[in-house]
């Protein structure tokens, strides 16, 4: 597969490539450093896992940013549409097999294992749907409009279950997909990441829907002007950013065994951080996925290494927060100076 | 004779029941270069945005070929072979060459997948049609002007058109690279595709077209034709598209020639910037307006921006009143007097969404303070109603948003702002571009009152009649560097020998003056 | 026409940059509300509204000065959270000191954002997105105690936060002398301006002379002074500062700015039109009070609002072209 792209930023883009597993195999030492249980089997697959869930979700926002938008919702809808889809499920058993699957105030799911984890991807990419009509019909800027997106659902998750988790024990079919281990140390759920990371990656460089978020992102009106119709497709890059979503949700449940409302993890922070770092540019039509996965890592590896030596959430939240500025600085310098060196005035 | 390509009866339009075409009639014939000529607001662009499918007609009968077509969009007009490629950005420049080329209609395998040894293939079967050449993998944003030109032009290209519509592609480009351009265009003709060419140059307009068609008022009001040996002159175009016995003449209106020489206003020594000029020198006087001629790329307009602070010198000095200065920015050479308006109104010298009376003020906003440093709206008000008339500007009022007023007008906002100002240096990059000749004229005159009043003017105009009706001298820069100067009075202060000039130092042989020549 | 009609009303809205627009919604909002809830007119209701808006209010005017120079904080909440916690360090020695280190926190945040935002010229979500993180982490690492109360030892803030002058609560009166002040500011003088000219078009602006770099700075930095003043007014209100006092209201503050008319593309808006926009949201929030779904449902509708409110004024906007 030839790489098509000049000499200069094929250089470029290797060294990048290069560079970030540098990091990570300095990481891996650093770790170890720390604390010896770094390396154990256990905490690899916490690592494994942390990647999964958080890789996912910077995969959907990366094909967000390219298109020059931004998913603000991705944590909540990792929470709202399992939610609805239990539920919805719920309904549709109770009405059809007058068996339902949820047990009344416990809150304990008996099975339907298949329907749910449909249903959810579905819902996931209904609200990315959703999120793409906003943007494109309503005219309001993605960063707002999934903001709103969010409240909705966060509020909502909360009025439907009251605040209340919902668990599953004994479902085989979740705990093959949340349990298995391929050698008894990679979890299957890493795996389904990779694959799925690939084939976006493949999509996104060998198909025509890879050029047209390309084009989308990189400049719109050229994009109108060649006969796309970009609304659609701003719309269908939100939709699979939602399909990221639903896929890391469904993983997310058979792992944790439940569903939890009230988790809150800075999943968006955490995805903006990883596509960044990854090389995906804010201003959209730039980057590719292979460094939002290898990005992936590395931000798994750091926020476990954190962890490990005793700082909270709230010290991780910073950390990612750091991050973000200086990547967003180290970026900027860069292209200020690319603008001078094409005697470019820059304001 | 054959059936024309594209016939068009009675074309009428109104927006917002201002009428923009009253009438028009049309013929292009295949194989042929038709241009559209027409001030500002004449109808031009709307007539060919109407062939383009960007418009609907309100009124009247477009034939293709013979038979009647009707179309509601870009999309529906392509499909009918026509096509048009605009002076605004249409490619991607994050993508490459070939990805642009194709986009929205890429060959696959399976629907999906892209089969770019295909697009190779075709790729280099319509560059050798055009005659020009690109790498397919260059990154768009890394590929030069013209190149891109081609590339747009290659795309559209693609869609295989019968009338291909070039609306203002030349304007970003200097004289060498339209050359190549108008090669691409004549092999076109070749192969039977009318071409449609829209521009305002008319030295362009009379080197490539078959045909001129005027447009006047929505009206079509005249047609010259290249015939058997004879010439389309631009006087005569002229005369049509302003439709009054004012006429070519009146742009050379004779300006009075300074005798005495005034105070040095600007001394500017050596100034030099890597890549861009080199050891440039002038000196301004006061009552002084100062041409600088040559083409695109010749380092001329930084230059300028240097003068105004927006980019620093690597070496050199620049004085003014004597003293040496440093300009930091545009704001600091504000203070100190200088002013400069640039070649992009749209984007560096309006904003758009604001009132007139808003972008008047703008850079005097310390100026026009009363008491406790508060700005009054009536003192606004105030003074943009004295500019509105001074400038004879078209305008509803001074607070209507700038968006809806024409180029020239536009343009004379701009202009107030530094009158405004009073700055004592005057930088100015294309003073008319883009701008019907009525008002030319009248930022010609103010210009004039300007130099009356003491001020010192630099001008950079690819016009070089502009700059011999205006300008008490005229410098040549090629590339970063001043060859030559042109003195009002002495015998080489025309046209012909500054035009001669200007080729001559592009230091290319073979250069054939294309453009002048019929 | 009738399409014409629609055209020339929406442009009449636009006067005044959306104020027309903000007024109309308040007033048809106070019709439904009176009709609706029970009590509304009543003074008490009057008053408790504004009282507990009015600090909202506070910040989205400082937010307010940000969008018009094209800019956007996100951290404001963040912002809001460290001043309070760090001046309740000083709160026990002296009072007057608390405050002065609240205001100067606020500046401080509201400095780096605007340096990096201005200078380094980084898009200002991506940037505030950061510093939210990284100032709401700091918010709990720097101070130990989760809580502080605030009782009656404190005379100044309570004074500040729960008098009444003539029946309007005092944080009200604060707001609108805000509001004045900043309207003053950027519409009668030349610095002011300014900001709507940045956010019109940041690089003519440039070309004429505007010290683009001076006026964003300025504006974060009013901005993290604003936030920091109402996160000490709220936590006066509900009793206690803690460190996460802040969280959330970046989208009350964006919303009432924008139901204010302030445009997210920059150069549109006015600080009077956020006073009305801080009523409506207000006046709403009261109707939905009704509703008896609790915070859950306010929170969903919250999200529900800004989206429709940017939807009803960009309409608005290209309808009136």
């Amino acid at each position: 597969m030839k790489q098509n792209t000049s000499l200069a930023s094929k250089i470029q883009s290797t060294a990048a490539n290069n560079f970030l597993w540098l990091v990570i195999a300095a990481q891996l030492v650093v770790g170890y450093t720390i604390n010896p249980l770094f390396l154990s089997p256990l905490n690899l697959k916490v690592i494994l896992f942390a990647c999964t869930l958080n890789g996912l979700l910077a995969l959907g926002q990366s094909i967000a940013l390219i298109s020059r938008e931004i998913d603000l919702s991705i944590g909540a809808a990792l929470v709202f549409a399992p939610m609805s889809a239990i539920y919805a499920a719920n309904f549709l058993y109770t009405y059809f097999a007058a068996q339902p699957i949820l047990l009344g105030t416990t809150g304990f799911m008996s099975g339907g294992w298949f329907l749910v984890a449909i249903l959810t991807v579905i819902f996931a990419i209904a609200i990315g749907f959703t999120n793409g009509v906003i943007v494109t019909k309503l005219y309001v800027p993605s960063f707002i409009a999934t903001i709103g997106t969010a409240f909705f659902m966060k509020g909502m998750s909360n009025v439907i279950t009251s605040g209340q988790p919902i668990s599953f024990q004994d479902i085989p079919e979740a705990n093959f997909l949340g349990d298995t281990e391929i050698f008894g140390l990679i979890p299957l759920s890493a795996i389904v990441f990779l694959i799925t990371g690939l084939t976006i990656a493949f999509a996104l460089k060998n198909t025509t829907v890879g050029r047209r978020i390309y084009a989308v992102g990189g400049n719109r009106q050229a994009a109108r002007l060649s006969g796309m119709m970009t609304d659609r497709w701003t719309i269908y890059s939100f939709m699979l950013c939602g399909l990221m979503v639903g896929i890391a949700s469904v993983l997310f449940m058979s792992r944790a065994r439940g569903l939890d409302i009230n988790q809150n993890a800075p999943f968006e922070l955490n995805s903006i951080a990883i596509a960044i770092m990854g090389g995906i540019s804010i201003s959209g039509g730039r980057g590719n996925v292979f460094g939002t996965m290898q990005a992936t890592l590395i931000v798994a590896i750091l926020l476990n290494t954190l962890n490990l030596a005793g700082f909270g959430s709230y010290h991780q939240a910073a950390v990612t927060g750091t991050i973000i500025v200086l990547l967003a600085v180290f970026y900027k310098i860069r292209e200020s100076k690319r603008m001078r060196d094409l005697q470019l005035i820059e304001v | 004779m054959s059936e024309p390509l594209l016939e068009m009866r009675a074309i009428q339009k109104s927006f917002f029941g201002v009428p923009a075409l009253r009438g028009v009639d049309l013929n292009v014939m295949a194989g042929e270069v038709l241009s559209l000529v027409g001030m500002n607001g004449a109808g031009k662009s709307t007539l060919s945005n109407i062939i383009a499918g960007i418009h609907r007609k309100d009124s009247g009968d477009i034939r293709i070929n013979g038979k009647s077509a009707e179309f509601h969009s870009p999309k529906d007009a392509e499909k009918l072979g026509i096509c048009m490629v605009s002076q605004e950005p249409t490619l991607c420049e994050n993508m490459t060459v070939v990805d642009n080329i194709f986009l929205n209609c890429e060959v696959t395998k399976g629907g999906f997948l892209l089969d770019r040894e295909a697009m190779k293939k075709d790729y280099t079967r319509i560059m050798d049609y055009l005659g020009y050449n690109v790498d397919p993998d260059a990154m768009v944003e890394d590929i030069s002007l013209v190149a891109k030109g081609v590339v747009s032009i290659a795309k559209a290209m693609l869609r295989k058109p019968l009338i291909l519509i070039l609306d203002e592609v030349t304007a970003p480009l200097n004289n060498k690279e339209v050359d190549s351009l108008f090669e691409v265009i004549r092999g076109l003709k070749k192969t039977g595709i009318a071409v449609i060419f829209i521009s305002h140059k008319l030295q362009e307009i009379t080197a490539i077209s078959d045909r001129v068609a005027v447009v006047r008022d929505g009206m079509l009001v005249g047609e010259f034709s290249k015939g058997k040996g004879s010439r389309i002159l631009e006087k005569d175009i002229i005369h049509l598209m302003l439709g009054e016995s004012e006429g070519w003449q009146s742009e050379f209106r004779e300006r009075t020639i300074v005798e005495r020489r005034e105070d040095v206003l600007l001394t500017v020594k050596g100034l030099s910037r890597k890549n861009l000029y080199e050891e440039v020198s002038l000196e301004l006087h006061k009552g002084e307006i100062v041409g600088i001629a040559g083409l695109k790329g010749g380092g001329i307009t930084e230059f300028l921006f240097s003068l105004f602070g927006a980019i620093s010198p690597d070496a050199g000095a620049i004085e003014k009143d004597g003293k040496v200065v440093f300009l930091s920015g545009p704001r600091s050479s504000k203070a100190m007097g200088i002013g400069m308006i640039t070649n992009d109104r749209q984007r560096e010298g309006l904003s758009l969404m604001l009132s007139v009376e808003d972008n008047i003020v703008i850079s005097s906003l310390d100026k026009i303070r009363g008491i406790l440093g508060v700005i009054l709206p009536k003192n606004v008000r105030r003074i943009a109603t004295q500019y509105i008339k001074a400038l004879g500007l078209k305008t509803t009022g001074p607070s209507q948003p700038v968006q809806y007023l024409s180029g020239g007008n536009q343009q004379k906002i701009v202009v107030a702002k530094w009158l405004l100002r009073d700055c004592q240096v005057l930088l100015i990059d294309e003073p008319t571009r883009g701008v019907d000749v009525k008002a030319k004229n009248q930022i010609y005159d103010l210009l004039h009152e300007q130099k009356l009043q003491h001020k010192g003017i630099i001008i950079h105009s690819p016009e070089v009649r502009e700059l011999l009706n205006l300008c008490d001298r005229i410098l040549l820069m090629a590339h970063g560097r001043v060859v030559k100067e042109f003195s009002r009075g002495e015998q080489n202060f025309t046209e012909k020998d500054l035009l001669a000039a200007i080729h001559s130092s592009d230091h290319l042989p073979g250069d054939d003056l294309n453009l002048s020549s019929p | 026409m009738a399409s014409n009609q629609i055209q020339r009303i929406a442009r009449a809205l636009n006067v005044g940059n959306g104020i027309a627009v903000s007024l109309l919604i308040l007033l048809v909002l106070i019709v439904v509300a009176s009709v609706l809830v029970p009590n509304f007119s009543h003074a008490q209701n009057i008053s408790n509204i504004l009282r507990v808006f009015s600090s909202a209010g506070i910040m989205a005017i400082g937010l307010c000065l940000v969008m018009l120079t094209g800019e956007i904080d996100v951290s404001v909440g963040s912002i809001m959270s460290l001043s309070v916690m760090v001046s309740t360090i000083f709160l026990d020695s002296n009072e007057i000191v608390s405050l002065v280190v609240l205001v100067v926190v606020g500046a401080i945040c509201g400095l780096i954002n605007g340096i990096l935002v201005a200078v380094v010229k980084a898009p200002s979500l991506m940037i505030t997105i950061g510093t939210l993180s990284v100032f709401s982490g700091l918010s709990t690492i720097v101070v130990n105690a989760q809580y502080k109360y605030i009782t009656e030892a404190y005379p100044v803030i309570l004074g500040v936060a729960k008098s009444e002058f003539f029946g309007l609560p005092s944080a009200f009166l604060y707001c609108l002398t805000f509001a004045i002040l900043t309207w003053i500011w950027t519409n009668r003088t030349a610095f002011g301006k300014s900001m709507y000219y940045v956010g019109a078009n940041k690089r003519a602006a440039f070309m004429s002379g505007i010290h683009i770099v001076r006026v964003k700075i300025v504006a974060f930095v009013v901005c993290g002074i604003l936030a920091s003043i109402s996160g000490m007014m709220i936590a006066a209100q509900i009793g206690r500062a803690k460190s996460d006092i802040g969280a959330g209201y970046e989208v009350t503050a964006i919303a009432i700015a924008v139901l204010g008319g302030t445009s997210l593309f920059g150069g549109r808006g006015s600080t009077l039109g956020v006073l009305t926009g801080m009523i409506t949201l207000g006046v709403m929030t009261n109707i939905l009070a009704l509703s008896r779904m609790g915070s859950y449902m306010e929170i969903a509708m919250k999200g529900a609002l800004v989206i429709a409110v940017v939807f009803v004024y960009e309409l608005q906007r290209r309808l009136a072209r």
